[in-house]
């Protein structure tokens, strides 16, 4: 049953490829906004990419975290999944995955780009989008957890958002400072263990916090 | 002893019978508290008189996160026992914690102008502390949020559950974060010992914002009891 939902998320990616796009459309701009606003000179903008790098990723994906259960919810899929007795935590790992693999993905080929803009060394970029994979992941975990407590509440979006943020603070600063040292020929594997562990905590919470969420928010609909 | 305080009305009772108790206790130890801070406490050999600023804003942090740790027990409470005033404690103390994480911030801030020269530093103690701050807000939004009050009552709980899981993880973060940007802390670390002239009214000053606390909930609670009886008083009328 869980292959099968795998299989219909990705004929939906398959079909609907403006999702992704408008979410790397969306990060791209993000990262635009940070020379714009510093000023171009390379020196100091080399100072601050990885930061610039993983507020971007950190603000393109919450908004997009909105549609991991929304949809579902109010085509009456979960009820449906709810009833035949499939595991909904399971349900909403699969809808992880599968945003991590056709928004997440997407996201990370883009990372290349990013290289160009900020002057980043090529070999170096193997690292940094295993780095930032890990912390996609790590947040989408969170986002699940965010988008099925938000679920039938007012202004949901900018709610989940504030939710999710304060979570997200040790992903930004393991990620930022793993990548920082990626990138200036650190160490940088204390942070991205930590990173690893930080997001293997949250392996553990969401299945089981998303799982009570959706289960009252269909219960008290 | 769950039971026992299930019964709103019996809750409330007894909640009435102690409210005089804690009034006397809070004015006193302020009273005290208040006097031996102002007056009789010596000032700082270095601080001068903005030492003072501690008899506040030391009690004051320390409710600020034994309250996140209240809201996160009641919160359990409710999830595991259903306790209906578990929620409705969780939801009295949101606003209070927030308010203390928010007056800690500010004391902070005004005692850090004289001392370090600034209202704000990004320390590793600061910034979870502000952190704190907002999963209070985040709390409060969600519980609130939902066109039928009592809908928001489990997500908000198991908000407050993750939110308690994930402190000492962003605590931790923090430290490592601030350590490796900020090499030279401004906060002294390790335990700084105190003369009895300043742990006396610093201890009354403790019970006072205790008892305060303690008043205010309960107070917010039985606000919120009343209210829920009239809400669904008008409903039957509605409906009868």
């Amino acid at each position: 049953m869980l292959w099968q939902i795998f299989k219909r998320d990705w004929r939906l990616a398959m079909r609907r490829p403006g999702d992704a796009l408008s979410y790397i459309g969306f990060f791209v701009m993000i990262a635009t906004l940070f020379p714009l606003a510093l000023g171009p000179a390379p020196d100091k903008l080399a100072l601050v990419t990885s930061s610039i790098i993983w507020i971007a990723v950190l603000l393109a994906s919450i908004p997009s975290f909105e549609r991991l259960y929304a949809e579902d919810e109010q085509s009456g899929f979960i009820d449906r999944l709810f009833v035949s007795g499939t595991s909904l935590g399971g349900y909403a790992m699969v809808r992880v995955l599968s945003h991590f693999i056709f928004m997440g993905g997407p996201l990370l080929l883009t990372l290349p780009v990013m290289a160009l803009f900020f002057g980043i060394a090529l070999g170096k970029l193997g690292l940094l989008m295993m780095i930032v994979a890990i912390g996609l992941l790590s947040l989408t975990l969170l986002g699940s957890i965010g988008a099925s407590l938000t679920l039938g509440a007012r202004r949901s979006g900018i709610l989940a958002a504030i939710l999710i943020l304060p979570l997200a603070f040790p992903l930004l600063i393991f990620g930022t400072l793993a990548s920082e040292a990626v990138l200036t020929n650190g160490d940088f594997m204390p942070h991205m263990l930590l990173l690893i562990s930080a997001g293997l905590v949250l392996l553990v919470i969401s299945p089981v916090a998303t799982l009570y969420a959706l289960r009252f928010a269909l219960e008290e609909r | 002893m769950f039971d026992f305080f299930a019964n709103p009305t019996r809750f409330a009772r007894m909640a009435r019978a102690l409210l005089p108790w804690l009034k006397l206790i809070c004015l006193t130890a302020f009273g005290f508290g208040l006097y031996w801070g102002l007056v009789t406490s010596p000032a700082d050999y270095q601080q001068g008189d903005t030492v003072r600023i501690m008899y506040i804003h030391v009690p004051v942090a320390w409710l600020a996160s034994s309250s996140y740790f209240l809201l996160a027990l009641s919160s359990l409470f409710y999830l595991v026992w259903r306790h209906p005033l578990a929620d409705i404690g969780a939801r009295a103390i949101a606003p209070i914690g927030m308010i203390f994480a928010g007056l800690t911030l500010f004391t902070g801030s005004l005692w850090g102008k004289p001392t370090w020269g600034t209202y704000w530093v990004w320390d590793a103690r600061l910034t979870s502390m502000l952190v704190l701050f907002f999963f209070f807000i985040g709390y409060m939004a969600l519980s609130n949020s939902f066109a039928d009050r009592r809908r928001g009552a489990r997500p908000a709980a198991i908000l407050a559950l993750v939110g308690a899981i994930n402190l000492p993880i962003v605590k931790f973060s923090v430290d490592w974060w601030n350590t490796l940007h900020q090499p030279a802390s401004i906060l002294r670390s390790g335990g700084v010992s105190i003369d009895a002239s300043m742990l006396y009214p610093l201890m009354s000053m403790f019970i006072a914002f205790q008892a305060f606390f303690i008043l205010i909930v309960l107070m917010r609670m039985l606000a919120m009891l009343q209210d829920m009886k009239q809400q669904s008083a008008a409903r039957d009328e509605v409906t009868s």
